[in-house]
């Protein structure tokens, strides 16, 4: 079936030179017209794969179509796609008018070729023929197509090559925009951004906003299929980048083409989208319609980075029923019982009453926010970010109801940590990431028991392993890890600094990244900064060892 | 896969030139200096040039002349640069161009009118060698000083000056606390672009004391004119050397002349 | 008051000392007189003995040549060298820049001393006793010593540059080559002017490096490639500047002058070149 997508994203990965994978393994398909944002913190790779799509770099693994036609390796300046900048990129050595029609000025039209008398020249179309030829060579190469269809596409081109080079055909000659149709193109698109009285003006004087509408009229103008648009509102002040979202979607509606456009502003995603691509560390975490974004986050990253939101480790209880916040609540979505989850919670969706209530909790803190007060209620020693009108004082206890539909509940991205590498040392200590941790190798065969040279004895004493070098699979749960703030001390076993941190409930998890980028998922009480250098500590019995391989190979 | 033009391949030229007429040189230098006619391995340039009263007088005589051209021109040039970039006393650029004018003009020009006016005042190469070479030296590396140091006092913080002002220093204090510490990058830049030139001028000396003064230029010069390779390849090392410990020695000053821009990803 | 009154001798005074000896050379210029200090009224005799005098002619003249082709090669080299170093990855560029930075800190008298024995050995070895010296080794010695200044004045206007504007031109549909043209050297054409008038002066000024490479060549036939630095030197090792060199001094003098004043009376830009004829294609110039 024909489909109406005109880029399609498949498989895409792109690793840099220093092997960082900035983009792994990205699905994605825009429609005709849509208006698609990829919204991630800074880092998550959303800028690469857009900067892919226009051709600034090459996607090291999987392909991009365009209107059905790969053009993974078609260089930026032959791509019916243009871009706006981050900060704007325009020419300063050339006014408004000439960066607008910068594009225009390269831009070849083909026209048909006549004689004198105003006949039809009829050539051989050599540039056609090299084309086919080259199409053929890479059909010849391609190892992925089965023989009967290379076969069958082969023989199709080589007849229709035969064909060009003994039938003439119409032919074209390439000709420059005459100075007519680039000046009304260019006064169409200065009329599109508002900008008709500064077409005179150097770029040097023009204020921010003026920059950016110039740099997208110069993209515009050239009537591309795809408008790329990496962060343009970011250099704007707040109130001007309002303004701006409104008028980039009124534009979207008026010019009807298909706009890709990356941002790490949550609000800007929402308003101005079609559909979000989530992302981090380059990889999709959900793709939707703003609302279902909103409403559905599919895992607690999504809905922590997707306006404000209480998160809470829960756990089900029954059909449709979730406790969490010492309360069973009743929700819509179904999970096995038992299921640790992660439940989301908004903050407009917990209406505060006086007293009763599903839940009881104490006001702690009250802001002020103009339209209503944001207040931070502790439920026993859980936190909840509540928004609503009414006027409470501070250390007041309110009662709190939520509704089903305002539960959101996701699975556990993990619980534990598991390393696959990890590996025993001649001192029975389990080596992950290249540190070694007290570990007791004992479990790794039922019953056993360590001589004093430190091998493992079998429950029958028959059997002696030297467990030296055994490649194992090590878990750690992920509240099994205790930080330890001087990373000097005895006590941390492994240091390394915070990569990430969500706010969960009661508690924060976060990601430790070591030196040889290691991750340690833990949860912690306490509050630390991204970046900050930690010591994680693990007790011996908390490390739970798998033998990748039949322990009779260890057998001496 | 197909050839892709990047960028950063246009610096290839530039990377074989830079080889073959700078770093290659420079090990040819390194040959010349430890081997005979022959290009047999020797120390021979290595001890003539330690034991020979003669080179290390050049050598000791060059280190004096440099260190006393550069504290004089710092000297004369410091006041001039500051008062250059102060708005209080100047704001015409011209100024700091005419300065910088008499550089356009060749030097070799420039130093026969020097040398041809100090004799024609009294103070000629025959009777005053050292005193008629000093002025040449300070006359043509002025405004090598000037330059790099009205630089720096362009951007001399104002707002420093006169936080310390407030804090209670007097003019003097101001100056020595402020204003100094300020704009030892450009005084360190400065005095490179005075110091090394100094030692390895040949042309200056050679005309100003009539040949009266030797100085290592002079003494490299002497070496190539009698296609002597291996002994001035071994005082081109020398020179090498002072070249890179003062290098090494003011590398921290001059770090943060050129100011490290952290690149905001 | 009286602060700036002494700021202002002391400024004053100091130029005057520095242009002693050249106004000195300026004024005896107009007079036929051996010796500076001897007066023998007013004449242009000199200027004429200057445009007469063979040997100063062919000097001034390979002195020019020199200076241009080798500014032209430098500038090439050196801002080629630039861009391509900008774009590479931070250690290669690291490693550029500091090679760049030898001549710049080598003293002048090493670098010329490098070459000439490279150049022997090259010549004696490999050559079996042939002499390389000639119009291509002062040029390369002459490159040697301005391209890294080139580079050095590129380098910030590219730093200066916003970096997306080179694919903001290919976003556009130009080639690379014609994003390079368009985009990036309008952006750096001031460094690369700048870098081009400095390598053109350290030619010009340029006195070891010539008297070390130089060979046979250029107007100065079988003979040495003779200089004006050269042959000054030449001339004053024996005895005072000739007297038909010091209407040289006058003429360069007049030369840098005018070019001191147009740089600071450069006028403001006009409305441009595009924007007039836009005008006249609406009708409304």
């Amino acid at each position: 079936m024909e489909n109406n997508y005109i880029i399609d994203l498949k498989n895409v990965s792109k690793i840099f030179d220093d092997e960082t994978i900035a983009v792994d393994d990205f699905n994605l398909y825009v429609r005709k017209g849509e208006f698609v944002t990829f919204l991630g913190p800074s880092g998550c790779g959303k800028s690469t794969t857009l900067r892919m799509i226009a051709g600034f770099e090459f996607p090291s693994k999987g392909s991009i179509l365009l209107n059905g036609k790969d053009i993974s390796n078609v260089p930026p300046n032959k791509r019916p796609i243009n871009m706006v900048f981050q900060r704007y990129a325009l020419f300063p050595h050339l006014d408004v008018y000439e960066n607008i029609a910068f594009g225009l000025r390269l831009k070849r039209i083909p026209v048909l070729k006549v004689d004198k008398q105003g006949n039809k020249v009829l050539e051989i179309d050599k540039k056609k023929i090299k084309e086919l030829k080259s199409e053929y060579k890479l059909i010849q190469k391609n190892k992925h197509l089965d023989e009967t269809e290379k076969t069958e596409k082969l023989n199709g081109l080589q007849s229709q090559i035969d064909y060009l080079k003994v039938t003439p055909v119409e032919s074209y000659n390439y000709v420059k925009l005459s100075e007519k149709e680039i000046d009304s193109k260019v006064a169409r698109a200065l009329k599109i951004v508002d900008l008709e009285a500064l077409e005179d003006r150097d770029i040097s004087t023009l204020s921010g906003g003026q920059q950016q509408r110039v740099a997208i009229a110069r993209a515009i103008v050239n009537e591309p299929e795809i408008l790329l648009l990496d962060e343009p509102l970011g250099a704007l002040d707040l109130k001007m980048r309002k303004e701006m979202q409104i008028e980039l979607k009124e534009m979207h509606k008026k010019l009807g083409i298909t706009f890709i456009y990356v941002t790490h502003d949550q609000e800007e995603a929402l308003t101005m989208s079609d559909t979000i691509v989530v992302m981090k560390d380059g990889v999709i975490q959900q793709i939707g319609t703003p609302k279902k974004i909103y409403d559905e986050p599919k895992n607690a990253f999504v809905a922590d980075f997707i306006g404000e939101s209480n998160i809470y480790n829960g756990t089900i209880v029954g059909d449709k029923k979730v406790r969490f916040l010492d309360h069973n609540f009743n929700c819509e979505d179904e999970f096995q019982l038992n299921e640790k989850v992660d439940v989301v919670v908004r903050p407009e969706d917990v209406i505060i009453t006086d007293k009763g209530g599903m839940i009881e909790g104490v006001i702690d803190n009250k802001i002020f926010k103009g339209v209503n007060y944001q207040y931070v209620i502790m439920i026993g020693k859980n936190e909840l970010l509540l928004k609503s009108t009414k006027d409470y004082e501070v250390g007041s206890k309110v009662g709190l109801n939520i509704e089903p539909d305002g539960i959101h509940i996701m699975k556990k991205d993990f619980l534990v940590n598991i390393y696959t590498d990890a590996w025993i040392d001649k001192n029975n200590h389990v080596m992950i990431d290249d540190t070694p941790f007290d570990c007791d190798v004992t479990q790794l065969l039922a019953g056993s028991s360590l001589d004093e040279d430190g091998y493992l004895i079998s429950q029958d004493k028959a059997h002696k392993y030297d467990l030296k070098d055994a490649d194992v699979v090590a878990e750690i749960a992920k509240d099994k890890i205790d930080i330890i703030d001087d990373i000097e001390s005895e006590e941390a076993q492994i240091v390394g600094s915070i990569v990430d941190s969500i706010y969960v409930g009661d508690h924060y998890r976060y990601i430790v990244r070591t030196e040889n980028e290691e991750d340690f998922v833990l949860d912690s009480q306490y509050s630390y900064n991204l970046d900050d250098k930690v010591g994680l500590k693990v007790n011996k019995e908390d490390i739970k060892l798998r033998l990748k391989k039949e322990v009779s190979v260890y057998e001496i | 896969m197909k050839f892709r033009f990047q960028r950063k391949y246009l610096c290839i030229p530039y990377w074989l030139f830079l080889i073959l007429f700078v770093i290659v040189p420079i090990f040819f230098i390194v040959f010349y200096a430890f081997t005979d006619g022959n290009g047999r391995f020797t120390w021979d340039a290595f001890v003539e040039f330690f034991t020979t009263n003669n080179k290390l007088n050049v050598l000791v005589q060059s280190l004096l002349f440099s260190t006393l051209n550069t504290i004089l021109c710092l000297l004369i040039g410091y006041p001039i640069s500051y008062l250059l970039a102060n708005k209080k006393y100047n704001t015409k650029y011209v100024l700091v161009l005419l300065f910088v004018m008499p550089m356009w003009i060749n030097f070799v020009l420039r130093t026969g009118a020097t040398r041809d006016v100090l004799s024609w005042l009294g103070i000629n190469g025959g009777t005053h060698p050292y005193v008629a070479t000093m002025i040449g030296l300070v006359y043509n590396y002025l405004p090598f000083v000037i330059l790099p140091l009205y630089t720096t006092m362009l951007k001399l913080d104002q707002s420093q000056i006169e936080a310390a002002t407030d804090l209670g220093c007097n003019r003097i204090q101001v100056f020595t606390k402020s204003i100094i510490p300020q704009s030892i990058p450009g005084i360190v830049s400065a005095a490179q672009m005075v110091f090394m030139p100094t030692m390895s001028s040949y042309v200056i000396p050679e005309t100003l004391s009539e040949g009266k003064i030797v100085l290592f230029g002079n003494s490299i010069y002497l070496g190539f004119a009698n296609n002597q390779w291996n002994s001035s390849s071994f005082m081109a090392i020398i020179m090498l050397i002072i070249i890179g410990v003062s290098m090494l020695a003011t590398r921290n000053f001059s770090e943060k002349d050129t100011g490290k821009g952290g690149t905001a990803w | 008051m009286v602060k700036k009154i002494f700021a202002y001798s002391y400024i004053y005074l100091i130029l005057l000392l520095m242009y002693v000896p050249i106004f000195v050379l300026i004024v005896f210029s107009f007079t036929n007189a051996t010796y500076i200090g001897t007066w023998n009224g007013f004449s242009f005799d000199l200027y004429a003995k200057l445009f007469q005098s063979e040997e100063i002619m062919i000097a001034l003249g390979n002195t020019v040549i020199i200076a241009i082709i080798s500014a032209f090669v430098s500038t090439i080299l050196g801002t080629l060298g630039a861009i391509g170093g900008f774009y590479s990855k931070k250690r290669s560029r690291a490693a550029l820049e500091t090679v760049n930075q030898i001549p710049v800190v080598n003293a002048e008298i090493v670098m010329a001393l490098s070459l000439v024995v490279m150049f022997v050995f090259i010549g004696n070895v490999i050559f079996r006793g042939a002499n390389l010296f000639s119009f291509w080794t002062l040029l390369a010695g002459h490159v040697v010593l301005s391209a890294p200044f080139v580079y050095l004045n590129v380098k910030p206007k590219l730093q200066q540059m916003d970096p997306s504007l080179y694919e903001a031109a290919l976003d556009l549909g130009c080639s690379p080559s014609r994003a390079l043209r368009q985009a990036v050297l309008p952006e750096i054409i001031p460094g690369v002017i700048s870098g081009f008038m400095l390598a053109i002066t350290l030619s010009l000024d340029d006195f070891i490096i010539t008297a070390f490479t130089r060979g046979s060549g250029l107007l100065s036939g079988e003979g040495n490639i003779e200089t004006l630095s050269t042959l000054v030197q030449a001339k004053i090792k024996k005895g005072p500047i000739p007297a038909e060199m010091r209407p040289l001094t006058t003429i360069i003098f007049i030369i840098v002058l005018l070019i001191v004043l147009f740089i600071s009376l450069r006028r403001n830009r006009t409305v441009s070149r595009s924007a007039l004829r836009r005008r006249k294609l609406r009708g409304r110039a």
